[in-house]
């Protein structure tokens, strides 16, 4: 095998190995599990209700607390709703609705060491985002986005330590969210906060891998790796069809989405045109391995190959460029003539000597070089 | 692939005048859904049983499609050898055959049944059914997701990229021009890329996705299966590269130009017809998976369905055999990269069978037919550049 082949192969697989260093937890969420720990239908639905006496209800471990942040407290027309509907669902849940100043005064107070990067977030939805994994963990409760109304009473998330919406098409959602104070998953997302702060240069990007849905899912893929998920330290998954549009669903969505920009937009149109991002995926590995084929075989067939040659050919032209710009100070005459004839004597093979090597080719005797004719 | 993905695609099946059974698919029983992938894989592995009939068959019709001038430049070749293809030519254990040393008798070659090379020729079979296997059962469970025109862009998109690739660092094609071949290749993926755009495009206007008016998102509840469709089939396919090498290295290489045509295309059928009996052998066990009673009488109901049989033979005998058999023609008479330039023939094709098969659900917008045109002129530029050499004959 070629050296030059060998060079690529091993660039290549250095490259894989670090991306596939890099994307491991993103990687891992193509593997669905939620699953085994999502919330059954016998839990979240028992057979005749909570006060039967032959189901044995679970203890609540959740606190009867509801979580809502806004920037302020005027909240839009389209999410008064679906507020109001908890609200009056719950009339025995303390309700809290967190507005900027309040998160801010609250992550000073409580979290000092976390104000400098809360205070950093370029979107504020980064903010909002945050603040909502500071509150479970300190408070503990049930945090609902302001676009998700409920549609039945929540007493049965309650009976678990903690729970996280499965979203689609692979991972966790974190617009629905409950746990019990100082759970162990919540005190590793805040102390991953900080690491995962990166800009990705597209908004929805940043927003999504910093603080959102990615952020939370990739964590929470993290915690089930490394952490003890038994008992108390579990994270439960509420599955789609009990999250909304079913009929024993929890929640009922109103148009929502308030950060979404352009980008999001864009992105939701690749969305539409699934066949194609994939395509394109496989035309971008093509193009950099081909391209890097063909880059090979340029470097095997080119003049690089000849080492030797090369250094000469170099080493000629430097020569010759070196003394353009010192004849063109002295002579220009003599630039043009003999010194040209004496580079392409050296440097370019005559066809008559073709089947001689490089190093063989002298001056041409028959021009009386005083070296050669010099019988005496 | 149209007959497959129909096949995949029943959602029930007619049981007499009075109505209709739900297939295990819409029960729910994702056991006999793969189960049915497993059964197709099989039933692809049986098809190339025909493989040596079909050849035998293909090579006495060949002089009626072939024209004089190459009829008597097969003559050269031919009366070196014996012409016709006979039993003592073509035995079972092909690898003796592929010994270029001087023939040995029937009875002397059944001696040598048990030996190193026997194994060698069985491990090296077994490879590349284990490969095929892979392949076929991802390219099956794709249909099972997936539209059939997805399935067949993505497989053939990823085989033409990865063949192409691994004929070039493993020096099976030639070194000529091969950055004027990769603009051209390129050229020719970003037609494949603005037909996939386009195609959703199409389906949209077709009617066969529609948008949510109060979100303003595409509802298309089968987004993720397309997604995890195209993943599956597109990596799956990958496996074939390695597949187009070792079956070039093990059982082209050592092919002379003086053998005789009739003979080659029968032994290589008998290698693929080894390959297709280990296949099956190694699906056995997997087929039929029945979780359950229920699902026994179901799955049995499927079967009986006559249009389960028909789409299936017509799968095999306008799909598989002969596409196979032109591959093997193909790769023997052109030079290996040539093959390629099929899997981007097949995409144009399935565009076509696609405008036939659904004509009041075929919409064209001008993207599409653009990203057609460049398909098919790098299409019929690649032909050219890379047909050139090797024997034709």
């Amino acid at each position: 095998m070629k050296k030059e082949l060998k060079i690529l192969i091993i660039a290549n697989i250095a490259l894989l190995i670090s991306i596939i260093h890099y994307t491991f937890d993103l990687l891992t969420l193509c593997i669905d599990d939620t699953s085994k720990d999502a919330l059954t239908d016998e839990q979240l639905n028992p057979p005749n209700g909570f006060n039967s006496t032959f189901y044995e209800s679970p203890p609540q471990l959740i606190p009867k607390i509801i979580h809502q942040t806004y920037k302020t407290n005027d909240i839009p027309e389209q999410w008064v709703k679906g507020r109001q509907k908890c609200i009056d669902l719950h009339p025995d849940y303390t309700y809290i609705l967190w507005t900027d100043e309040m998160s801010d005064t609250f992550i000073k107070q409580e979290y000092p060491w976390f104000l400098d990067t809360f205070r950093s977030y370029e979107y504020p939805i980064e903010r909002a985002d945050a603040i909502r994994y500071f509150i479970l963990s300190h408070y503990g409760g049930i945090y609902i986005d302001l676009d998700d109304g409920c549609e039945r009473r929540l007493d049965p998330l309650l009976k678990v330590p903690a729970f996280l919406r499965k979203t689609s098409p692979t991972g966790v959602s974190n617009d629905v969210m409950g746990s019990v104070p100082r759970h162990p998953f919540f005190l590793k997302v805040i102390k991953s906060l900080k690491h995962y702060k990166k800009n990705w240069y597209i908004p929805y990007m940043t927003i999504m891998g910093s603080t959102g849905p990615l952020f939370i899912s990739v964590v929470w893929k993290q915690y089930k790796r490394w952490s003890n998920t038994a008992e108390n330290g579990a994270v439960r998954i509420l599955q789609p069809a009990d999250y909304k549009m079913h009929n024993n669903s929890f929640f009922s969505i109103s148009k929502g989405s308030s950060w979404h920009t352009g980008d999001a937009n864009f992105m939701k149109t690749l969305e539409n045109h699934i066949l194609s991002c994939v395509v394109t995926g496989f035309i971008f590995g093509f193009f950099i391995l081909y391209g890097e084929f063909t880059f090979y075989t340029w470097l095997c067939s080119g003049p690089f190959n000849n080492k030797r040659y090369y250094i000469q050919w170099l080493s000629d032209k430097f020569k010759l460029h070196k003394w353009k710009l010192t004849s063109s100070y002295k002579n220009k005459e003599k630039r043009r003539n003999p010194t040209r004839h004496e580079y392409n004597s050296r440097g370019k093979r005559l066809r008559k000597d073709s089947n001689i090597p490089y190093d063989s080719v002298f001056l041409d005797i028959e021009k009386n070089h005083a070296k050669f004719t010099d019988l005496t | 692939t149209k007959c497959l993905s129909n096949i995949q695609s029943k959602k029930e099946i007619s049981v007499g005048p009075n109505g209709t059974i739900a297939t295990p698919e819409t029960n729910g029983d994702n056991g006999n859904s793969s189960s049915l992938t497993f059964y197709l894989t099989f039933m692809y592995f049986a098809s190339w049983l025909l493989l040596v009939p079909a050849s035998r068959l293909w090579e006495k019709m060949r002089p009626m499609f072939v024209s004089d001038s190459d009829s008597n430049r097969n003559s050269q070749f031919d009366n070196n050898n014996s012409g016709s293809v006979t039993n003592e030519d073509v035995d079972t254990f092909s690898h003796v055959l592929d010994d270029p040393q001087p023939r040995i008798p029937a009875q002397q070659q059944k001696q040598k049944i048990i030996s190193v090379a026997t194994f060698k020729y069985v491990a090296k079979l077994t490879v590349l059914a284990l490969i095929m296997i892979v392949a076929d059962l991802t390219y099956n469970m794709a249909l099972s997701l997936s539209p059939a025109f997805d399935v067949a862009l993505m497989q053939n998109t990823a085989i033409f990229e990865i063949v192409t690739l691994l004929y070039g660092v493993c020096g099976i094609s030639r070194k000529n021009y091969v950055f004027r071949n990769f603009l051209i290749m390129m050229n020719a993926v970003i037609g494949i890329l603005i037909i996939s755009y386009t195609k959703a495009t199409c389906d949209m206007l077709a009617g066969k996705l529609s948008v949510n008016p109060n979100t303003g998102e595409l509802s298309d509840p089968f987004l993720f299966d397309r997604l995890k469709g195209a993943l599956i089939c597109g990596l799956g396919a990958l496996i074939m590269g390695p597949f187009a090498v070792l079956w070039n290295r093990w059982f082209c290489s050592n092919i002379s130009k003086n053998e005789n045509s009739a003979v080659v295309l029968v032994k290589q059928s008998t290698h693929m017809a080894l390959i297709g009996i280990i296949g099956m052998v190694i699906l056995l066990p997997f087929i039929p998976k029945f979780p359950s009673r229920e699902s026994v009488e179901s799955i049995s109901l499927f079967y009986n369905d006559k249009s389960f049989w028909f789409s299936l033979l017509g799968s095999i005998i306008f799909g598989s055999l002969p596409s196979l058999i032109s591959i093997l023609e193909l790769n023997r008479k052109a030079p290996a990269e040539y093959l390629t330039t099929c899997n981007l023939g097949a995409i144009i094709f399935m565009g076509l069978a696609e405008w036939v098969c659904e004509p009041t659900q075929t919409t064209i917008v001008r993207w599409e037919v653009i990203g057609y045109i460049m398909l098919t002129v790098s299409l019929l530029v690649l032909s050219v550049t890379l047909g050139e050499g090797k024997y034709h004959h």
